[in-house]
């Protein structure tokens, strides 16, 4: 193995000779109208300097802006129209058209400018920092402010082509080349042998003048004579960084290699018709990046750069695969099934086999030794190259087998060789010969794969089917803890002291002290089946077998494929070139790959918040958002890879205060980057796209700062959940408060309503206290008083009061309302009777009516009947009271008895009158009631009536006063039925003669 | 007893008002009535039509009022009509000595003929 020593300097010596580019091969991307490019027949292509490519059409323009396309049209402002050049400055974007002048994009449409005359524009170029419009009218320099005319001499001809560097500026017309010399225009007439040959393109490299006119491409130098290189109608030109000049024609596309013309021929699909169409536009971007605006087959995007691949075209028959590569100096070996083959200069320079001495053309592994030797493990012994001349070890010389699997330069002393076998352990080869170590000499297995050494002088050995051994030079020491599988077939030292161990089929095991660390296909490994290992200084690269070749480089894992331009997908060896190059060997050959060391912009598209959709600005504020909050970011890559491979992404995070961001997170394919902040405080996020030719974008940083939700944030959260808790303290110490005066004010309502029940109870003892504890017995009548009360407290009262002279007055009142109210009205009543006994009925109502009325009782009135029960008569009157009723026993006939006033109480003129009912015969009978039973209501809401009380009446005027009034109770007992209550006091007093 | 709802619907043919009851006439909301009659009596409204079609219920309560509000239109000079009055209303009212001083009709439409006719 190359010592790294060398390595490190061989990277400032290296040759970009090493690279020889065929710009046909590398990979093509076609970008036809279907899709998405606003037409196939294009005009120009510009990449503006933020990574977006615009396209001029015969039918508008087509941004392709990253992952996106978009289309620019009529609808926009542009004109029907060819838009035959496109350019920017100041990030505003112009387009010139032929026929309609010059268009600036404002807000996403075109608008025409009126800086420049003429409509006819024939070129517009940035010329440093302005652009350079001629027309059919004029030529004028604009620096995105105003415009300024050429002046110093600068001649009145239409531009075709302009070409600028760090020496001058050149511009043609059709025949003449102007340049400023001496601070003066100078126009200068090319002389092309036919007068009808008109310069169409400029291009200028190493003071070689390359004209493209109708009439062929010509080349000028120090002024002299045009030569022809050759005749073609050369539309356009450009020249790659790497002095590579490159044709647009009116039929195809060509390169000048060694002053020749050559097609470009696309390879790998079918492009036949391309050398029949016009090339616009060439637009070299980079070394990875030529974009080809064709009249016809669209836009071509391609990538020489990254993979220039050697095979049996230039030489390299490897014979189905490249074991080993090892670089010396300028030069490259390169082991292969098909001998080793030396690389030089861009070319093969030496193809050795069995021929030329090898043991055999079947070469496993090379190492250099520091006098230059090549040691050469091969299928059939041990060879060492000095210069041109091999000199080979067999068993005869004491090499314990011919299959000789690795070899390899002892770094503490070069002449010592350590080589591995096949089923025959590991041999040391030195001034005093071979000696071999074996399993019997604690050598873990006799199958040796690959060897390496640590700084320390430590020897690593791959031991087949049992694990990695160290040998200190005394004794071996096995390590298997963490291996997968212990068919270990390569070996690389890492970057910290580490080993990387290659299986068969589980990846890559890194011992790390004792123990290894698995690291397969779902960590970003290409496949697990492994072929080769290199650490190149930076990277480590990973070939596997048909998985094509990984590289890990700032903490990421890469992949390259045959789709992306590799030789193959089975990689057998790595070695690198330089800082950036490295080759790397297949099963057809190798293919030289180039790391594009510039980043490529990255924009974000938007981000979403949970309340918002914000755009992203380079200087932006922190977007604020709290804890666990989910914001959501869209990456745009303004990378174009023709391979289309599918561009990944990696974020990260760091604490405004941190001094580091966290380690990247693992490459997603998402284009939508979540990140959802686990802890409060400012942040920022930084987003990166990584392109798989080992390319990354710019980081764009977002910060952020995140907060709690409020009611956690302390300061919030505090005075918050503080006002809380006294509010929860001020309602407890409330509620506990009112508990207690509502207990207290529940016990004074009880005691209240107990107390108010004890009155009325009282109340209603008091008034039925009133009423006859006993009915008056008498020789001549039976009378019975009944009452039954609605309330407590009922309206109703009956008396029978005897007078001095023995007879008896019964009365019947009804006080209107209920309650305490109409009780005592009817106490009233009572008590002024008692002194009006004497009277006749009339005058006993007048007294009463006046007594009440001086009471001054509102609305509470009362209805009294009074029956005066004389010997043979009962002289009877009313206040407001029901009709009684009168049954004559002789006539066998029931009487209504109304006698009409106002209840008690009403006015003081109120008129009363009397009537005198004959009750002299045994069983007359009269009976006085309140209006309980007439109107007493069953739940159908029907009144038991006057009519029906008076058919009562009759049925029941045969029977006895106890019997009369347990008839008319039942009656009402019936008709209230089980549902209805009675709703006012009922009262009866019925007088019937003996 | 029975506590439903009384409303009052006011119709004012000055010097009439026509009063409309609906519901029960009872302890518990025939005083509101004495409140509405002394506003149209303060609008010189003196005579007045009660209406009891709709009167589900009049006890000796109501009837108090009502003797109330005879007194209240008698010293405006005042009339007082009642309308629609059952049969057994009627008897009540009767018996309890309103018919001395209010009128009975079949319909305020024919009260309020016979008030123009008399007065």
């Amino acid at each position: 193995m190359l010592n790294k020593t060398k390595l490190i300097l061989f990277h400032f010596t290296v040759l970009y000779n090493f690279i020889f580019g065929n710009p046909s091969e590398g990979v093509w991307k076609q970008f036809l109208y279907t899709n998405g490019i606003s037409s196939n027949y294009t005009f120009d292509v510009h990449k503006d300097k933020q990574g977006r490519v615009w396209v001029g059409t015969q039918n508008g323009i087509t941004l392709i802006d990253g992952s996106i396309t978009r289309k620019y049209g009529v609808s926009h402002g542009l004109p029907s129209a060819d838009i035959i050049k496109i350019t920017d400055i100041n990030g505003r974007l112009f387009a010139a058209t032929s026929g309609q002048g010059v268009y600036v994009l404002e807000n996403d449409t075109f608008e025409k400018v009126n800086f420049v005359k003429g409509s006819n524009v024939t070129t517009m170029e940035n010329i440093g920092d302005k652009i350079f419009i001629s027309t059919n009218l004029e030529n004028i320099m604009y620096d995105g402010n105003s415009t300024s005319f050429m002046g110093k001499g600068f001649p009145n001809s239409k531009i075709i082509d302009t070409f600028s560097n760090e020496k001058n500026d050149w511009f043609v017309s059709d025949r003449n080349l102007i340049k400023l010399e001496e601070n003066k225009y100078v126009s200068e007439k090319i002389t092309f042998p036919s007068s009808n040959a008109k310069i169409q393109a400029l291009i200028i490299d190493d003071d070689i003048e390359y004209f493209g006119t109708n009439q062929g491409l010509w080349s000028r130098q120090n002024n002299r004579n045009a030569k022809l290189i050759k005749n073609i109608n050369v539309l356009s030109l450009d020249r790659t960084s790497n002095g590579l000049i490159i044709v647009g024609a009116k039929k195809g596309f060509y390169y000048l290699s060694n002053g020749a013309l050559k097609e470009i021929t696309p390879v790998g699909q079918d492009y036949l018709s391309l050398s029949k169409t016009a090339v616009r536009d060439i637009e070299v971007t980079s070394e990875n990046e030529i974009w080809y605006a064709t009249f016809g087959m669209g836009l071509f995007l391609h990538d020489p750069g990254t993979f220039t691949n050697i095979n049996t075209k230039n030489g390299l028959d490897v014979g189905g695969m490249t074991f080993d590569l090892e670089r010396d100096g300028d030069k490259v070996y390169i082991a292969t099934k098909n001998g080793l083959f030396i690389y030089k200069k861009n070319r093969i320079e030496k193809h050795f086999t069995k021929k030329d001495g090898l043991p055999s053309n079947m070469i496993l592994d090379l190492d250099l030794d520091s006098k230059g030797n090549l040691w050469i493990a091969t299928a059939n012994g041990l060879s060492k190259l000095s210069g041109s001349f091999f000199k080979n070890y067999s068993r005869t010389d004491g090499l314990p087998s011919k299959l000789v699997t690795s070899v390899h330069v002892d770094k503490r002393d070069d002449s010592r060789i350590w080589i591995g076998s096949e089923r025959s352990g590991l041999t040391r080869f030195d001034e005093k010969g071979f000696y071999t170590f074996a399993v019997q000499d604690g050598l873990p297995s006799n199958s040796i794969r690959d060897i390496t050494q640590l700084n320390n002088g430590t020897l690593i050995i791959a031991c087949y089917k049992a694990g990695v051994a160290k040998f200190d030079g005394k004794r071996f020491t096995l390590y298997d803890n963490g291996l997968d599988d212990k068919r270990v077939i390569l070996l690389e030292n890492g970057f910290d002291g580490e080993v990387w161990a290659g299986t068969e089929s589980a990846g890559i095991g890194v011992l790390e002290g004792n123990q290894f660390r698995m690291i397969r296909d779902s960590d970003g490994l290409a496949h697990n089946e492994m072929f080769s290992l290199y650490n190149d200084g930076k990277k480590m690269w990973a070939g596997t077998f048909g998985g094509g070749v990984s590289c890990f480089h700032e903490n990421t894992w890469f992949t390259l494929r045959e789709s992306d331009g590799l030789n193959s997908n089975t990689v057998g060896s790595i070695v690198s070139i330089d800082e950036n190059t490295t080759m790397i060997g297949g099963t057809s050959g190798i293919s030289i790959f180039k790391m594009n060391n510039q980043t490529f912009s990255l924009e974000i598209i938007n981000i979403l918040t949970p309340s918002e959709e914000l755009s992203f600005e380079k200087q932006m504020e922190p977007i604020s958002g709290i804890l666990k909050d989910r914001f959501t970011l869209t990456p745009n890559p303004m990378v174009y890879n023709p391979s289309d491979a599918e561009i990944k992404y990696r974020y990260r995070t760091k604490k405004f205060s941190d001094p580091k961001f966290s380690d990247w997170s693992k490459l997603s394919l998402s284009p939508q980057i979540s990140y959802v902040p686990q802890d409060v405080g400012s942040f920022q996020l930084q987003i990166q796209a990584v392109d798989n030719r080992v390319a990354f974008s710019e980081i764009i940083t977002v910060p952020f700062n995140i907060g709690r939700v409020w009611y956690l944030d302390p300061k919030t959260a505090i005075p918050f959940w503080g006002s809380i808790l006294l509010l929860i303290g001020f309602s407890t110490v409330t509620y506990i408060n009112y508990r207690k005066k509502s207990i207290e004010a529940e016990k004074l309502r009880e005691a209240e309503i107990e107390r108010q029940q004890a009155e009325m109870e009282e109340a209603r003892e008091f008034q039925q206290a009133m009423l006859p504890s006993e009915m008056p017995i008498t020789d001549d009548y039976e009378m019975v008083g009944f009452q039954k009360t609605a309330t407590e407290v009922g309206g109703d009262f009956f008396d029978f009061m005897q007078k001095e002279d023995g007879r008896w007055v019964a009365i019947c009142g009804d006080a209107t309302g209920h309650g305490l109210t109409s009780g005592n009205v009817v106490s009233i009543t009572k008590t002024a009777m008692s002194s009006l006994v004497e009277e006749d009925p009339v005058p006993t109502l007048d007294s009463l009516n006046k007594t009440l009325l001086n009471m001054n009782i509102g609305l509470n009135r009362m209805c009294l009947n009074i029956a005066s029960i004389g010997k043979d008569s009962i002289r009877f009157s009313s206040a407001g009271m029901p009709p009684a009723y009168y049954y004559s026993a002789e006539k066998r006939e029931l009487e209504e008895i109304l006698v009409g006033a106002l209840p008690l109480g009403s006015f003081k003129r109120a008129i009363h009158t009397e009537k005198e009912i004959a009750f002299k015969n045994s069983g007359d009978i009269l009976i006085m009631m309140s209006d309980g039973l007439p109107e007493a209501e069953n739940s159908k809401n029907e009144m038991v009536g006057y009519e029906r009380t008076l058919d009562l009446i009759k049925t029941l005027s045969d029977k006895s006063a106890e019997e009369i009034k347990d008839g008319l109770v039942e009656m009402c007992d019936n008709w209230l039925g089980d549902t209805a209550k009675l709703q006012d006091d009922m009262t009866f007093v019925i007088i019937k003669k003996r | 007893m029975s506590n439903p709802t009384l409303t009052t619907a006011v119709e004012k043919i000055q010097p009439t008002a026509i009063i409309k009851l609906d519901g029960a006439f009872n302890d518990f909301h025939a005083k509101e009535v004495i409140g509405i009659i002394d506003d149209l009596l303060a609008q010189d409204f003196v005579h007045f039509i009660i209406n009891f079609k709709s009167c589900t219920e009049v006890n000796n309560y109501g009837v108090s009022v009502l003797i109330s509000l005879i007194g209240s239109i008698n010293q405006k000079s005042g009339k007082l009509f009642f309308t629609n009055v059952d049969s057994h209303l009627e008897k009540k009212l009767k018996m309890m000595g309103l018919a001395a001083y209010a009128e009975f009709y079949s319909e305020d439409k024919v009260a309020l003929e016979s008030l123009i006719e008399k007065h």
